[in-house]
């Protein structure tokens, strides 16, 4: 096993003060908000690390500063021993940011709707000049086909499809500058449970295929039970438990987790057996 | 006699492009005291069959076909007499049922004095013991809806709605905007207060989880159709539909594990502007015969499926 | 796909049936583009060239509409006015001055306004309050007030000679800088909601520039709104410029635009040639009625929450 991305003491503070001629007006202190507090982990190469919390735990600003879509208050993040992301305002080599990939949420507003399909999954191809024209768009068919699509989908738009589909298109995207680490933020919480089979079954074929690397952020524990290997617990900012899927599911160590698997609606487990159909 | 009577229930989409029929033949009845769940993934009619029940249907939508009954009353085209004090709703989002101008209890009291005759005093200490029902402090009458959480909002929607003791409740994904651990404390409260009261309820969701921890019945829609109905433990333990085994099977479970897939449906549910004849659902079935593809299973023994059935 | 197939599927978007389905629409735009075509094809509908001094013969002065002329016998459609033009011309030509200065400042307008709109919301903090101060001070002018301290700041500092020349430039770039703050106010909140979309992180994941992102990804969302303002504000414009040159600081009487028709025209209203002021003045109503009214239809049909 080796380790593909290491995440140093990351602290993410907001600053949500209102605007400085306010806060002098009313004798307001400043007001800070601790997003994401002081946390460490490993991230193995070709397996999934999952991130669980409630809203407003801070997984999902955790997912965003190790990215580099905004930057660590403090605290480093490192990929492959390049840096990924740190307080310092040191730019990242586009040869490391090329590696990471991020598939979001919303099957909606993930995908700009005035962008026809091949355009969106060529942007990457384009933006870090990885193959001339004529391949880029020989090089998106193959993406489209990759993840389940058509490639005469290239030439139509978003609103054309159904939300599985633009989820897919979304996949196809982070796909096309070669990443070897794709952070994958609830990417089928919006979707319906069929649709939600399809989608992570595609991102468990893609990592045996590919070797990819994810960071899978969700709420669903019987989602993580599907996809993790490794699993992290977050709340009010905090790291609180990290072990292996199966130790953790075995025996959860904090009393937070043990609350979450409580709580989580289960479906009789019967149930899994009519999965052999 | 059922609470709730659902016949045949139809509800067509007039649109340029032809007539949209958004609900075909639904049928279903609702004891009083029982929990009826209705699942189904987006587009399959379970919201539409809760906007059609409480008259809130999106124009140009309209009921074309069936009856509504309850307790042996006809509701159709009388939706605004029953809304309210017969038929109770809860939302997906707490935010839009509660106005943020007005405190909670002069929210409670304006809906029990417009259903009740009750002088103010008592309309107040109604709404101090609807609070209390729900479990939020009686003394926070006078707070706004936007000091309360999430959770707490919800049990506030879930008080208003009682607040008018309704025959039946519909709940619309009343825990889907929610976090798990308070999702469970909700549904567990409307259940007790449902019993309680014995209110038939519909809880309309899209999360099988939910279902197998909250409702009696289950009934299972697909393209504006219901396509199973039963107990809630058969229907989760042994589906007959081969959707609703499908849909089961792709279902996460924390018996799950890392190393084997899900099971998958092939495809997507149609979108209504092209069902398929026969049954709705026989392009991705597994089990699919000719006479799938020409004729629409009627609904016999809680399922409506060409496929012989199967004991064990 | 073949253009057959692309003018059908063109005929039946439900863009395209909300038109043919709307009488208000369909009217309003029949009647601008009448207008926009008689603009156009100005020289060849005309009868005479209304500039042309020479061509003028100042004994068809006030011939009255469809009558012939006392003395010369010549019969005009819409009449003549004291310096014997044929209104009928005066009118398609200056049309065509009324719609020039139009859409341009409706250009300058939106070049001004989308820049500073997108600068404001995308990049926020101080650049945001500064353009947007800036917008609020100017909103509590009346933009033809505005209009006319810069045609007057123009004017002082053009030459006298030039001034004539120039004169419909500075008309353009006073209007176009009195109606910037819609474009600029609207796109600065449409941006707001797209930047904060996952389409925009998944580009700034990229490394993509600011600028290319607002460029690329946003700009071409916040068009929806804005054909709607340019529509309603062209109406305002053509309006503002006929105001001004009724004023007598825009147009010169060599390029006479509907306005300075107008303004030419009311000082014969009591003296009983009625239609030297009428026929200019029915032309720019039923310009300005029916853009605004394609406008609002445009709004109506393009926002949903409205319906």
């Amino acid at each position: 096993m080796t380790e593909l991305v290491r995440v140093d003491n990351v602290s993410k503070v907001f600053d949500i003060s209102p605007p400085l001629w306010h806060r002098v007006l009313t004798r307001q202190p400043k007001r800070l908000v601790q997003a994401v507090d002081n946390v460490s982990m490993s991230i193995e190469a070709g397996q999934t690390y999952a991130l669980v919390g409630e809203s407003g735990s801070g997984k999902s600003t955790l997912a965003r500063t190790i990215v580099g879509l905004t930057p660590p208050t403090s605290g480093s993040v490192w990929f492959d021993g390049a840096l990924l992301a740190g307080a310092t305002h040191k730019a990242v080599a586009p040869s490391v940011r090329r590696q990471v990939q991020m598939i979001f949420q919303s099957p909606y507003a993930s995908l700009n709707p005035r962008w026809r399909v091949g355009d969106i999954v060529a942007e990457p191809i384009r933006a870090f000049g990885l193959s001339d024209r004529r391949q880029a768009s020989r090089r998106v068919d193959e993406l489209l086909e990759q993840v389940g699509l058509a490639s005469s989908d290239a030439a139509r738009f978003p609103h054309e499809f159904s939300g599985g589909q633009r989820q897919r298109i979304s996949i196809a995207r982070a796909l096309a500058s070669e990443p070897r680490f794709i952070v994958c933020d609830e990417p089928t919480s919006a979707l319906d449970v069929s649709v939600q089979a399809q989608v992570l079954n595609l991102l468990k074929q893609l990592q045996r295929d590919l070797g990819l690397t994810y960071l899978f952020i969700t709420h669903d524990l019987a989602v993580v039970r599907t996809m993790a290997h490794q699993i992290g617990v977050m709340k009010q900012g905090a790291l609180v438990e990290a072990q292996s899927a199966d130790a953790l599911f075995a025996s959860p160590q904090h009393a937070y987790t043990q609350m979450l698997l409580d709580s989580a609606p289960i479906v009789s487990p019967k149930a899994s057996r009519s999965g052999q159909l | 006699m059922s609470a709730l009577e659902v016949r045949d229930l139809t509800v067509e989409f007039p649109t340029r492009r032809g007539v949209l029929r958004a609900l075909d033949g639904v049928s279903f009845d609702v004891e009083q005291g029982e929990i009826l769940g209705l699942v189904g993934e987006s587009g399959a009619g379970k919201s539409m069959t809760g906007a059609a029940l409480m008259g809130l249907l999106e124009p140009p939508g309209r009921i074309v076909g069936g009856s509504i009954h309850l307790h042996g009353e006809s509701v159709v085209g009388r939706a605004q007499e029953f809304r309210g004090r017969h038929f109770g709703m809860v939302f997906q989002d707490p935010l839009t049922s509660l106005n943020p101008l007005k405190t909670i209890g002069a929210q409670l009291i304006e809906t029990i004095q417009w259903h009740f005759n009750l002088g103010a005093q008592q309309a107040e200490l109604r709404a101090r013991n609807a609070l209390a029902e729900v479990g939020l402090d009686p003394d926070r009458l006078n707070a706004y809806p936007h000091e309360f959480s999430g959770g707490m909002r919800q049990r506030v929607v879930v008080a208003l709605a009682l607040s008018a003791e309704p025959a039946v409740l519909i709940a619309d994904e009343p825990t889907t905007a929610l976090d798990v651990s308070i999702q469970a404390q909700i549904l567990d409260l409307l259940k007790a207060l449902c019993r309680e009261r014995n209110t038939a309820v519909i809880l309309i969701t899209h999360d099988m989880g939910v279902v197998a921890q909250t409702t009696d019945r289950v009934g299972v829609m697909y393209a504006g159709r219901l396509i199973e109905i039963g107990q809630t433990d058969q229907i989760i333990n042994r589906p007959a539909h081969p959707y609703t085994q499908g849909l089961m099977a792709s279902t996460p479970t924390l018996a799950g594990d890392v190393s084997t897939d899900l099971y998958q449906i092939a495809g997507s549910m149609p979108r209504l502007d092209a069902i398929p004849a026969g049954c709705a659902f026989n392009p991705r079935c597994t089990h699919v015969m000719p006479k799938c593809r020409s004729e629409r299973p009627p609904m016999t023994g809680g399922r409506a499926c060409w496929l012989e059935a199967t004991h064990d | 796909m073949s253009i057959g197939q692309r003018l059908y599927q063109w005929w039946d978007s439900d863009f395209f049936y909300a038109f043919r389905t709307s009488p208000v629409a369909i009217v309003a735009f029949s009647v601008v583009m009448l207008l926009f075509g008689g603009a156009l094809l100005a020289p060849l509908l005309s009868v005479m060239d209304p500039f042309d001094m020479a061509a003028l013969n100042l004994m068809n002065g006030f011939t009255p509409p469809m009558q012939p002329n006392a003395f010369t016998g010549d019969t005009f459609l819409l009449g003549t006015d004291d310096q014997g033009r044929d209104l009928w011309s005066a009118i398609l030509h200056g049309l065509r001055v009324s719609l020039f200065v139009g859409f341009s400042a409706v250009g300058l307008a939106m070049a001004i306004g989308i820049s500073l709109g997108l600068l404001a919301g995308y990049l926020g903090g101080w650049v945001d309050a500064l353009i947007m101060r800036v917008a609020d001070v100017q909103v509590t002018f009346p933009s033809i007030l505005i209009a006319m301290l810069i045609f007057g700041i123009a004017r002082g500092l053009l030459p006298p000679e030039a001034r004539n020349d120039f004169a419909i430039w500075v008309l353009i770039l006073s209007i176009g800088l009195s109606e910037w703050v819609q474009f600029a106010r609207t796109v600065r909140g449409t941006t707001m909601v797209e930047k904060e979309k996952e389409y925009v992180q998944a580009a700034q994941l990229l490394g993509l520039s600011r600028l290319q992102i607002m460029r690329r990804h946003i700009l071409p969302n916040v068009m929806g709104p804005v054909l709607v303002i340019a529509t309603i504000t062209l109406a305002l414009a053509i309006i503002a410029e006929a105001t001004l040159s009724f004023l007598g600081v825009g147009a010169p009487p060599t390029q006479p635009s509907l306005g300075t028709l107008i303004s030419i025209g009311q000082d014969f209203l009591f003296s009983g040639e009625w239609w030297i002021l009428l026929f200019p003045a029915l032309t720019l109503l039923a310009l300005a009625l029916s853009v605004n009214l394609l406008g609002d239809w445009l709004r109506d049909t393009l926002n949903p929450r409205l319906q």
